[in-house]
């Protein structure tokens, strides 16, 4: 049972403090000395890695050392309730940070001092998830998500459909008729009882800059961009043009191998989901800027990212923060996060060499096309973002395998996470 | 008189810091609030929560939906594999034997994906062997009564294998002359069955019952990995429930709550079939 394992895990922890914290005390934190640990995950990690051991270089006699965690927290959470052996930098996701900064209270360093001089510098969504109630900054951006419409070039060619003309959603469900009919291609794929993944909905919403909240900070999700968001996904569900992926991820995989899905708009990171997954499609996959809605300006959103957070009872903050500002800034650090599918949020990187490089798979620069997508609405993820989206999931699943009125759906699991949180 | 305790400490040490004090602690946390590594009392607030919530109902629904199908197919399979296996004339036991207690070696992450594959609507082995044949294939993943059925075929697959060889183990202790002697006295097969065999193997069989309940009351990994608990909760079990409770909106203090509900309704069971089972 869980309840065992987190307590075998306190426990666990508490067995180890005494002997850590007698031999940290001996450690004077000087100029750039001494050892840190960074968790972090997947690819990711790796990319860390590689930047720890340049940051190595240029200081010596500093140690930086990259464990590699899971993304569903399960070494953190134990680590910060009870305080020891908490890791130095931390990597979150953005769309889990406040919920961290809210849950763990004064565990995470003000880092103002690097991320202030430089606010301008980062996109500007990757940036405010990182500002904590107070207006300072609790953790630096490091990865966004900018989406673009990718798309197979063989297949719309076959149906006789321009992607570069779409730039609607509207236009967009036309064309996913057409190529329906002329190659039985979908153009759209997600999960649609929701359990495995609730990125569809959050992708029309957050283009729109929606949240799970209202002014108040209240669960609404029945505001009018996310009903709008849902009622598009029905109409393109009615119109025969979407395909279900019951394990989104995998199945994605499955259906891209398979020619069923001719049409991805989707996040910088998963181009490198195509080139290892679906490699041989290369050369059949084009790039285009995302659809929007009528009336709406851009169609720029992004979906995923991370940030980097440091202990505020790191005993070598110094470090941690020349580190971190290191990762996050530095334009080799920033080619080396790109080469192991971060996309960096700090623009000024996006000068450097690997950004110009054309892509074999894509025939062109997937860096260049990408850096110019990166002004995204800001979306206030809020503090109950992982909650909300549990009952997200119910709704997702109501509307689309039980084709419930959508405002009902939606309005009943609102309520659900209202309640939740209230139990908090 | 020490003696023995000396032998039993290292055992009794892990037990006491790894199973005793978490199981002890989380009684406590069940009736805190647990935050930020702070504890607060709030007396029976974590059990309000749950029996209010129309979620831990529907979890605790399709838990025993799942127990009360799976247990009993599962159970009969086994003692009819066991009895199978147990043939004097049976040649080549032991790939029999082999074949039927594999699944057991499989991992659960692994085959709770590989079944995932399988009944996948469109890409599934399944429903393009159903549409090799000229049928519609049905939507597996998306009806409940049907991500239900998956889970328990599944599980049926992975389990009986052990649950056989459970019982097999029972059989062979019965000693083959009451089998001799019924026959004599000109007892049927079937009549065999009922009057020698199924008493013979009752403590075991109570066992094998005991595990399979106990297991089906805190699955977990199967309806996780195969079905995410989805379609719309329909196969969200109770750990499944405790699971997103505790690590998903952090609430530990409900989440230990919710794993003592799921002790006692263990406890009661458990006690519940050794009772009725009982020899008189």
């Amino acid at each position: 049972m869980k309840k065992k394992l987190i307590s075998v895990l306190l426990c666990l922890s508490m067995v180890f403090t005494t002997g850590i914290q007698v031999f940290a005390a001996d450690e004077e934190s000087a100029d750039l000395s001494g050892e840190i640990h960074v968790a972090s995950w997947n690819a990711s990690a790796d990319g860390l890695a590689e930047i720890a051991e340049k940051f190595m270089e240029l200081h010596p006699g500093t140690t930086v050392v990259v464990d590699k965690v899971d993304a569903e927290y399960t070494k953190l959470y134990p680590a910060l309730a009870s305080g020891v052996n908490v890791p130095d930098v931390i990597q979150i996701q953005q769309t889990d940070i406040q919920a961290f900064l809210n849950n763990y209270e004064g565990s995470f360093a003000d880092v103002s001092d690097i991320v202030e001089p430089e606010k301008d510098n980062f996109a500007a969504n990757a940036l405010g998830v990182t500002i904590g109630q107070d207006g300072k900054y609790y953790a630096v951006p490091w990865d966004i998500g900018p989406c673009a419409m990718m798309y197979r070039k063989d297949i719309f060619e076959e149906a006789g459909v321009d992607a570069a003309s779409i730039t609607t959603w509207e236009e967009y469900l036309e064309a996913g008729k057409v190529i329906l009919e002329k190659t039985g291609a979908k153009m759209f794929g997600f999960c649609y009882n929701g359990a495995s993944s609730s990125d569809a909905v959050k992708l029309f919403l957050h283009q729109q800059g929606g949240t799970y909240y209202d002014e108040d900070g209240k669960v609404d999700l029945t505001t009018d961009k996310m009903l709008k968001g849902i009622s598009f996904l029905k109409e393109m569900q009615d119109a025969g043009i979407t395909m279900d992926l019951p394990s989104e991820w995998d199945d994605r995989i499955t259906a891209l191998n398979a020619d069923q899905i001719a049409c991805l708009p989707y996040p910088v990171w998963y181009t490198g989901t195509l080139m290892s997954s679906v490699a041989e499609q290369s050369g059949k996959w084009g790039i285009v800027p995302m659809p929007c809605f009528e009336g709406e300006e851009s169609g720029e959103v992004s979906m995923g990212g991370c940030v980097l957070a440091i202990s505020a009872n790191s005993e070598n903050l110094e470090l941690a923060k020349a580190y971190t500002a290191y990762a996050m800034m530095d334009d080799e650090a920033n080619e080396i996060n790109f080469k192991w599918g971060q996309f960096p949020s700090y623009k000024p990187s996006y000068e450097a060499e690997a950004f110009k490089q054309v892509d074999e798979y894509f025939g062109v620069s997937r860096g260049e096309i990408f850096t110019k997508l990166v002004n995204s609405p800001v979306i206030d993820f809020g503090p109950y973002f992982t909650d909300v989206d549990q009952s997200m999931r119910t709704a997702i699943g109501e509307i689309f395998v039980n084709d419930a009125d959508p405002e009902t759906a939606l309005a009943a699991a609102a309520e659900a996470a209202q309640r939740i949180i209230d139990a908090k | 008189m020490l003696i023995p305790f000396v032998f039993l400490a290292p055992y009794l040490l892990v037990y006491l810091t790894f199973t005793l004090y978490p199981t002890a602690y989380s009684v406590v946390l069940s009736f805190m609030k647990f935050k930020g590594g702070n504890l607060t009392f709030i007396g029976l607030k974590n059990f309000q929560f749950l029996f209010s919530d129309p979620v831990f109902y529907k979890a605790i629904v399709n838990t025993f939906i799942i127990l009360l199908i799976q247990v009993p197919i599962q159970t009969i399979l086994a003692v009819v594999l066991a009895d199978f296996l147990n043939k004097k004339t049976l040649h080549c036991k032991g790939i029999f034997r082999m074949v039927i207690f594999m699944p057991v070696l499989i991992d659960t992450v692994s085959y709770s994906i590989v079944f995932r594959l399988f009944f996948n609507t469109e890409n599934g082995m399944i429903n393009n062997l159903l549409e090799s044949l000229g049928m519609i294939g049905p939507d597996w993943l998306n009806v409940g009564v049907l991500s239900k059925a998956v889970i328990i075929i599944a599980m049926t697959w992975r389990w009986t294998g052990y649950n056989t060889v459970i019982i097999l183990g029972g059989l062979q202790n019965i000693p083959s002359e009451l089998y001799e002697a019924a026959a004599i006295d000109g007892a049927g097969k079937w009549q065999q069955f009922w009057s020698i065999t199924i008493p013979g193997i009752k403590p075991v069989l109570l066992f094998s019952i005991i595990l399979s309940v106990t297991g089906t009351l805190q699955l977990f990994t199967e309806p996780y990995l195969l079905t995410y608990g989805g379609p719309i909760n329909e196969t969200l079990t109770i750990v499944q429930y405790l699971y997103k409770v505790g690590f998903k909106t952090f609430n530990f203090g409900a989440a230990s709550a919710g794993s003592y509900v799921l002790a006692i309704m263990i406890g009661i069971l458990t006690f519940l079939q050794l009772k009725v089972t009982k020899e008189d």
